[in-house]
């Protein structure tokens, strides 16, 4: 690329507005995206041990959604309503759920450090939540407690990753966050292992099973835990999805565009734990998912984070209930879905480091 | 247009708000309450149990003595239990291939996982299931009786589960019977023990002989709803531990050293060191009991696969003679004999009693000769 | 109305808090930046050039003195990258951020600003492209068209021209120029090279350390003995005719540099020793 002005300053001449490729697919990748989850959804409701061909699931999903009361007699069994209401749809719902807050919480913590190779189990935020979890199964708390006291210890991780790539070298670098990400990691790691050691044998399994990360024993309650946090933070994420962009230059530069850095970064940073938060409360330790996604999303959309935030979600919808999918029906028993995230997510983002070096990845 | 797909997750949310379907309860049916404390509606006519994960089938046997109960076994291996006795009272269960195809409820799963293909599995009118599966199974309205293995003491345990296996099985007297026996038996071994006069309560060691690895060496502590038996054997539990710790070190083990070890049975753990050889292990030459050779295995026929309430009070009865010989008369061999007989409709031969009590793994140890069949012709 | 967009007082800043601060950077100074000038910063490094634009920007504070700031202020980055690729209408879009409220998505009339912008720029035609593919003389073009769609009455430029080939520097310099004589924007500008503010400045202010600041216009500030003292090097200030109007210039004599010795040009046409 010449280093060559293409326009004569003295000449500004009028120029016909052209919408881009981008701006066509304004329409065209949200409906792709969203048809292709709830195809995904349904043709998930469909897997498993009870035999359900899909236009069954279809048709009670159908009349599920509906607002209406169902039929006196039915064309579909007891047996087949429970599958469908009360083991399957909560199980596709939590993985969904579980992955559109991983993608968002990459997306968001891409843009808010201004760095694509960071995700939410990268910052130390995983390893926060994780420890609250466990913490809290250790005190006996559930539900909103859970999330509760995983939220407090998803920020306090993130707030010492932040505060400890500060000390690196004033402000924000994308090095020293990845480092204290690792260290804050291994910190709240070590004292997940430490309850663990102190949990007794009766909740030690759970905990281990939880930690690992699995989609296992999805129910209501469940599926409540996790989409308030996504509702909550997710609604508010994307109210700031245009900020993200402004956010993403430089600390200075977004000041002096008039954004409150200081305080648009907090915000998102109590977002992103809360996100963080229901997803471990519900699902263990998915790592990749959040680092991967937003690539793909960025991919399809572009860097616009109006597009990728909400691309971002949908990606990592998908992905999660692709892996949920494998894990339940490949092998003969369940594996763990953080197991396969990372299995499938390493090569990805190894492919996508190869393939994208020089892009604003090596540099600082 | 973002907001479509989110707006649709939405909806779909909010299907879940609809009152979960439900089973409906069968009738006629036979109601029985639980260890857990829950009613159960077990439909009639009785088509059977499906033994699931953390319960036992060699339990429901014992207690119920019913094999023709069980349409589904899952957490006991068809090998296991074609070395044990259940095995030599009920050879049936053993070929009747349909019991052992566990697909629908194999232990790796976990009911979480394959609770669909409980919902597809219709031949058992009652699952049996460790309590924390309960959950899972009320979801979709499956009957479940569900177990509770984390009492502090055995007698809990195995009188709530004599009572619910046979009230399940439609026979509720025959629980009754096995505790009051259970109860008097340990009335009988007090009389002729007389524990509280004795000068000392020998210290056993009661250990899972996991030792050939040389890694993990279980132990019973005095946490272990086994720790009751100790006293009414007129023994103490030599482990002075009551934490839910549950792999001792070696060391920990030398510092118990006891005066008598009994090693549990091979069936389950199949790596386990035989007293021969856990008395020639150079690690464990420094303890009182190795020196006086009493290390025992203990027989097959409990804790394993008959550790219900019937032959319980043999097994304790076995470790009060070894403890203390010269107060008590040998019966072991009578009252397993008995017990089997009256349980079970079974004599047992003479040779089935030496191979339960696993004499020839005994052979080196001191005192064991006393179970021996022709013990008190040589006496007399 | 006061005809001055900026006015400083006595203002002194050090950077750290309370009585453990650093060394002063500014002390007492009194600047004024009268409405619709090019005003340029003139210093070596050090010497409290970005300081000064910092607190022009409000993001740090004077430790003493006042502040006065009529109008809104565009601020014009040094020549930076973007951790994604987006594109040079969403670049100039991001100018609007104070137009746009916090839980809002920008506009039809955001757009339309920017737009407005990129064309006033002569730069529409790049709309589509991403930003971190363009020249170094492009992006800075961009960031120029970003600042105006903040709807700004004064640019503040961190050191425009560094980091750009000869004739970027001049097209940059054009558009200040431009943009300051044509629509009466306010433009203040920190630089290394003395001949551009010479060329483009109305005012300079020259820091020469805490306390020691020389204001005045270009043409009177920029003398040589000033320019000696401010960079510790000798400059000399050339006139000449070019294409029938007067140039004026300022050229480093580089008096260190050893004289060079007489080449022997080879019959082949190249030089050797």
């Amino acid at each position: 690329m010449s280093d060559e002005l293409v326009v004569d300053p003295r000449t500004s001449a009028p120029i016909s507005f052209e919408p881009s490729f981008l701006d066509r697919s304004g329409w065209v990748m949200p409906l792709l995206l969203g048809g292709a989850l709830l195809l995904a959804m349904l043709l998930s409701l469909c897997l498993g041990a009870y035999p359900l061909p899909f236009l069954k699931a279809a048709q009670i999903v159908g009349h599920l959604a509906l607002p209406w009361v169902l039929p006196e007699n039915p064309p579909w069994t007891v047996e087949e309503l429970i599958v469908v209401q009360v083991i399957r749809l909560p199980r596709v719902l939590l993985a969904t759920f579980a992955g559109l807050a991983l993608g968002l919480a990459g997306a968001a913590l891409q843009g808010m450090m201004r760095n694509p190779l960071v995700g939410p189990d990268l910052v130390g935020v995983s390893s926060g939540a994780a420890f609250g979890g466990v913490l809290a199964m250790l005190v006996g708390w559930t539900f909103f407690g859970m999330v509760g006291m995983a939220f407090a210890m998803g920020l306090l991780a993130m707030a010492c990753t932040f505060g400890l790539s500060h000390l690196v070298r004033g402000g924000v670098q994308t090095m020293a966050l990845i480092l204290a990400g690792v260290f804050v990691g291994a910190f709240f790691t070590a004292l997940v292992g430490i309850v663990q050691y102190v949990a007794d044998n009766v909740q030690l399994p759970g905990i281990v099973y939880w930690l690992l990360g699995s989609f296992v024993g999805a129910d209501k309650g469940k599926v409540a835990l996790i989409a308030v946090p996504v509702f909550l933070s997710g609604s508010i994420l994307m109210l700031l999805r245009w900020r993200l962009n402004v956010l993403s230059l430089s600390d200075l530069d977004a000041q002096s565009l008039g954004v409150n850095v200081r305080r648009l970064r907090w915000l998102i940073i109590a977002l992103v734990s809360l996100l963080i938060a229901g997803q471990v409360a519900v699902s263990g330790i998915v790592g990749w998912i959040g680092l991967v996604v937003p690539h793909v999303a960025r991919m399809l959309v572009g860097p616009d984070h109006r597009r990728v935030l909400p691309a971002s979600a949908l990606v990592g919808a998908l992905f999660s209930l692709g892996l949920d999918n494998i894990a339940r029906s490949v092998a003969q028993q369940e594996i763990p879905v953080g197991i396969l995230s990372a299995l499938f997510g390493t090569p990805m983002i190894a492919v996508l480091f190869w393939k994208t070096q020089g892009k604003g990845w090596n540099r600082e | 247009m973002w907001l479509v797909p989110f707006a649709s997750m939405v909806v779909i949310v909010l299907v879940l708000l609809r009152p979960d379907p439900q089973l409906p309860i069968p009738t006629p049916n036979r109601i029985v309450t639980d260890m857990v404390g829950r009613t159960v509606s077990i439909a009639l006519p009785f088509k059977g149990v499906a033994v699931t994960w953390a319960a036992r089938a060699s339990d429901y046997l014992s207690d119920t003595g019913a094999p023709e109960d069980i349409v589904r076994m899952g957490a006991v291996k068809r090998e296991i239990l074609t070395r044990s006795l259940l095995g030599t009272i009920f050879p049936a269960l053993l070929t009747k291939d349909t019991i052992w195809d566990t697909k629908p409820i194999s232990r790796g799963r976990g009911p979480n996982a394959e609770v669909e293909a409980l919902l597809a599995f219709k031949e058992a009118s009652v699952f049996l299931g460790g309590y924390r599966m309960v959950p899972v199974f009320e979801r979709v309205g499956l009957p479940v009786a569900g177990l509770k293995w984390d009492d502090k003491s055995n007698d809990v345990m195995l009188i709530g589960l004599a009572k619910m296996h046979t009230a399940i099985s439609g026979h509720p007297e025959r629980g009754e019977v096995l505790i009051e026996r259970y109860w008097q038996a340990f009335h009988l071994l007090e009389q002729e023990l007389q524990p509280a006069r004795l000068d000392s309560q020998p210290r056993v060691l009661y250990m899972s002989s996991m030792t050939k690895n040389k890694r993990s060496l279980g132990y019973w502590n005095r946490a272990h709803p086994f720790n009751v038996y100790f006293p009414r054997a007129g023994t103490e539990n030599a482990v002075l531990d009551a934490s839910e710790m549950g792999s001792p070190d070696a060391e920990r083990i030398l510092l118990t050293d006891p005066d008598l070890i009994l090693l549990r049975d091979t069936l389950v753990i199949p790596n386990s060191q035989s007293p021969a050889e856990f008395m020639a292990d150079p690690r464990w030459q420094g303890m009182k009991a190795v020196a006086a050779r009493r290390v025992y295995r203990l027989p097959t026929a409990f804790p394993v696969d008959m550790r219900g309430i019937g032959l319980m009070p043999v097994m304790v009865r076995l470790m009060a003679e070894l403890a203390h010989p010269e107060r008590l008369r040998p019966n072991v061999r009578t009252m397993l004999r008995d017990f089997v007989l009256a349980d079970f409709g079974y004599r047992m031969s003479e040779d089935e009693i030496d191979a339960a009590l696993k004499l020839d793994e005994n052979g080196d140890s001191a005192g064991f000769d006393r179970f021996t069949r022709d013990y008190q012709k040589d006496k007399s | 109305m006061s005809d001055w967009a900026i006015q400083l007082q006595d203002v002194t800043f050090a950077y750290g808090t309370g009585k453990s601060h650093g060394p002063w950077v500014l002390q007492g100074l009194d600047a004024r930046v009268t409405k619709g000038q090019v005003f340029t910063i003139l210093g070596p490094n050090g010497r409290g050039k970005t300081t000064l634009l910092h607190l022009l920007l409000r993001t740090v504070q004077p430790t003493s003195g006042t502040i006065q700031v009529h109008g809104r202020i565009g601020f014009v980055p040094q020549l930076f990258q973007v951790s994604f690729p987006y594109t040079v209408l969403d670049m100039v879009l991001m100018g609007r951020a104070r137009h746009v409220g916090l839980f809002s998505l920008p506009s039809r009339q955001d757009e339309a600003a920017a737009w407005a912008a990129l064309e006033r720029m002569g730069i529409a035609d790049l709309a589509a492209r991403p930003f971190d593919q363009l020249s170094g003389g492009q992006r800075q073009l961009v960031i120029f068209a970003r600042a105006l769609a903040t709807q700004a009455e004064i640019l503040v430029l961190d050191e425009p021209t560094s980091a750009l080939d000869l004739k970027n520097q001049g097209t940059i310099l054009e558009w200040m120029a431009r943009l300051s004589h044509d629509t009466g924007l306010t433009v203040i500008c920190t630089s290394h090279h003395p001949h551009h503010a010479l060329a483009v400045a109305d005012e300079v202010l020259l820091l020469f350390g805490p306390g020691e600041t020389i204001q005045g216009p270009a043409g009177q500030v920029l003398s040589e003995p000033h320019l000696e003292r401010l960079y510790g090097t000798a400059l000399r200030k050339v006139a000449f005719e070019h294409e029938g109007r007067t140039v004026q210039t300022l050229v480093p004599v580089y008096a260190g540099v050893p004289e060079r010795q007489p080449r022997h040009e080879r019959h082949d046409g190249l030089l050797t020793q």
